[in-house]
């Protein structure tokens, strides 16, 4: 039974990919879990290729981030026995390169000493994603030439904007060094009107917007996202954040007081808006509630005739945090931010 | 009544010309056909960047149709369904451009994608079925009529159609099985012993799912609806639909959901 639970829970992190944002102690828990599992051969021998190579690419990534780096080469070539196993796409595959990348990318990090010189090694990655997607692109569509149906039909041949996940790798990369930022936005938007659907895109472009201060167009962005996963909280909450945010701009740009007050008070109350719809769908949002109780008090504090219902949710909000920080019913660190918002914010 | 009925006296040579063949014969053939297949099966492609992004702009215009209620108010709503009007009007976002004559069908044997899938149909269907029409063959002619073992438990009436296929005795006990019969029963209940020679359950379903029914037909170029009438289908849609914000009295609704508890 509890050799199940591993594999669950496992599974859950390649699914959810959780463990991107742990903190270190929880991470090497985790690393040394997993390369239990994986070395421990029974358990890990029964599983389909699927899960084997969802739990390999798991590890790489743990590993990676804990400076595992032997072990993360051994875990990168068992990675490509798999897929040779299979006999995917001629030994070679969109995510195998994907993977070799990043470990470039991590190596580069481990031995950076000045700027100039990491922009040269960024270019070493960026040479190696091409010419492997080439190599990748020339052996696939010789399969398709040679194949009974495909021949003399140049409709079937496949292009770079086909490899997708090779695509939002490179696409990646831009974020990396500051010259690139401008075209980053733009590689981004061209990733979203190539796929609506991905998501993790829409957060990225409205993360970057957020970072040049273009709030509204950061907020249709994850309005995009809501459309596709209307119930994601979290969303809820980072677009009350932006509301704040944009109210603190509107008051310190603003020139009257009367016109300021204004602009600020319908931020505010959007941002209150959408940080109640966030922990009317999940009750143990601390970042929900933490944004519900600060927009509220930013509200009482404008002086303006505080209505019944935000009174009584601000002392809703303040009973939530309290009782969370009491039953320690969330993460440590979540409980040391509830705690200085609520000592610093009255 | 039962008991008035003499009981039938079996050749116990049948047992081990008629009965073990056919057994061993179908298992056998279950495992060289899922040899076959894993051959037969394509390798996962790469698939076509212009068609994905359709799908996924139809899907997209989809998902506002449904989730509307998040945007805060109408105005906002209605500037994005103005915006989608615009851009998804033209064709910019279609894999192909539309035909110049709208009554011209597109002919499904010249489209290099449906092509694939029938190809593919047409192979994974043939591994499946030739072998099985080709015992069931067998069985017939060598083996029509016998009645081959005796079940070791009694059975109630209603089994007689599926144990005593080709035996037309209307009172034999229903526990009787004909050959034709054991060939139905060992196709469809073969999993525990495929399980215990590949050693792995995903080979196993696939092999039993495939025995079972038939792949599903994909669409074919000229069936159904085009694109372009897909995106415009969409957009009308948008375009009628009700709007209602669920951020409309959220902290009302908040309160008094804690209030109530």
């Amino acid at each position: 039974m509890t050799i199940l639970d591993i594999k669950e829970t496992l599974l859950n992190y390649c699914r959810t990919n959780r463990h991107l944002d742990y903190p270190p102690n929880e991470l090497s828990d985790l690393y040394r879990i997993c390369s239990y599992f994986v070395s421990s051969s029974k358990q890990y021998e029964k599983l389909d290729k699927i899960d084997k190579n969802s739990l390999l690419a798991l590890l790489l990534q743990i590993q990676l981030l804990t400076c595992h780096d032997i072990e993360a080469k051994t875990t990168l070539e068992r990675l490509a026995d798999l897929v040779n196993d299979a006999d995917l796409v001629n030994g070679e595959s969109q995510w195998l390169i994907n993977w070799r990348s990043i470990y470039l990318q991590c190596q580069i990090k481990a031995k950076k000493s000045e700027e100039g010189e990491q922009e040269i090694k960024m270019r070493h990655v960026f040479y190696y994603l091409s010419t492997a997607s080439e190599k990748l692109l020339k052996s696939v569509n010789r399969k398709v030439a040679s194949s009974l149906g495909g021949a003399g039909d140049p409709e079937k041949l496949k292009h770079q904007e086909d490899l997708y996940v090779l695509r939002k790798r490179r696409t990646s990369l831009y974020a990396c060094s500051m010259d690139t930022r401008k075209e980053y936005v733009q590689k981004l938007q061209e990733l979203v009107d190539q796929r609506p659907l991905d998501y993790e895109v829409w957060c990225e472009l409205a993360e970057v917007y957020i970072e040049n201060g273009e709030l509204q167009k950061a907020h249709c962005c994850y309005q995009e996202v809501l459309t596709g996963i209307p119930l994601a909280y979290n969303i809820w909450a980072r677009l009350g954040e932006i509301f704040l945010l944009s109210g603190k701009l509107s008051a310190k740009k603003a020139s009257s007081k009367k016109k300021m007050g204004n602009e600020v008070v319908t931020s505010l109350k959007d941002a209150v808006m959408y940080f109640s719809r966030s922990v009317e769908l999940c009750d143990l949002y601390p970042r929900g509630w933490c944004g519900l109780y600060v927009s509220l008090t930013r509200l009482g504090s404008l002086d303006i005739k505080a209505s019944k219902t935000s009174s009584k949710l601000l002392v809703l909000a303040k009973k939530k945090l309290n009782e969370m920080v009491e039953a320690k019913i969330v993460n440590a660190s979540e409980i040391e931010s509830i705690k200085w918002i609520l000592k610093s914010i009255n | 009544m039962v008991s008035n009925i003499p009981e039938l006296l079996l050749d116990p040579y049948i047992k081990l010309w008629v009965l073990l063949p056919i057994s061993v014969v179908m298992v056998l053939v279950g495992v060289l056909r899922t040899y076959i297949s894993m051959t037969l099966d394509p390798s996962p492609k790469i698939e076509d960047h212009k068609l994905l992004r359709e799908q996924q702009h139809i899907r997209r215009l989809a998902n506002y149709c449904n989730n509307d209620s998040v945007f805060r108010n109408k105005m906002e709503y209605d500037a994005k369904v103005r915006y989608f009007v615009d851009e998804y009007s033209g064709t910019k976002y279609l894999r192909k451009l539309p035909p110049k004559d709208p009554n011209e069908q597109p002919n499904p044997l010249t489209d290099s994608s449906s092509n694939d899938f029938m190809m593919q149909s047409v192979k994974s269907s043939l591994a499946n079925w030739v072998p099985q029409s080709i015992i069931l063959w067998w069985v017939n002619f060598f083996f029509k009529g016998y009645v081959i073992m005796r079940l070791p438990f009694a059975v109630t009436s209603n089994f007689k159609p599926m144990l005593q296929t080709s035996i037309d005795t209307t009172d034999l006990d229903a526990s009787y099985v004909s050959s034709i019969s054991w060939y139905f029963v060992n196709l469809l209940g073969l999993k525990s012993v495929y399980s215990l020679i590949f050693n792995d359950a995903s080979m196993v379903n696939k092999l039993m799912t495939q025995q079972q029914q038939q792949p599903i037909q994909p669409q074919l170029a000229g069936a159904g609806p085009s694109a372009q009438q897909l995106f415009q289908n969409r957009i009308e849609s948008l375009k009628i639909a009700r709007f209602n914000s669920c951020l409309d009295r959220t902290e009302q609704r908040l309160l008094h959901y804690y209030e109530s508890k």
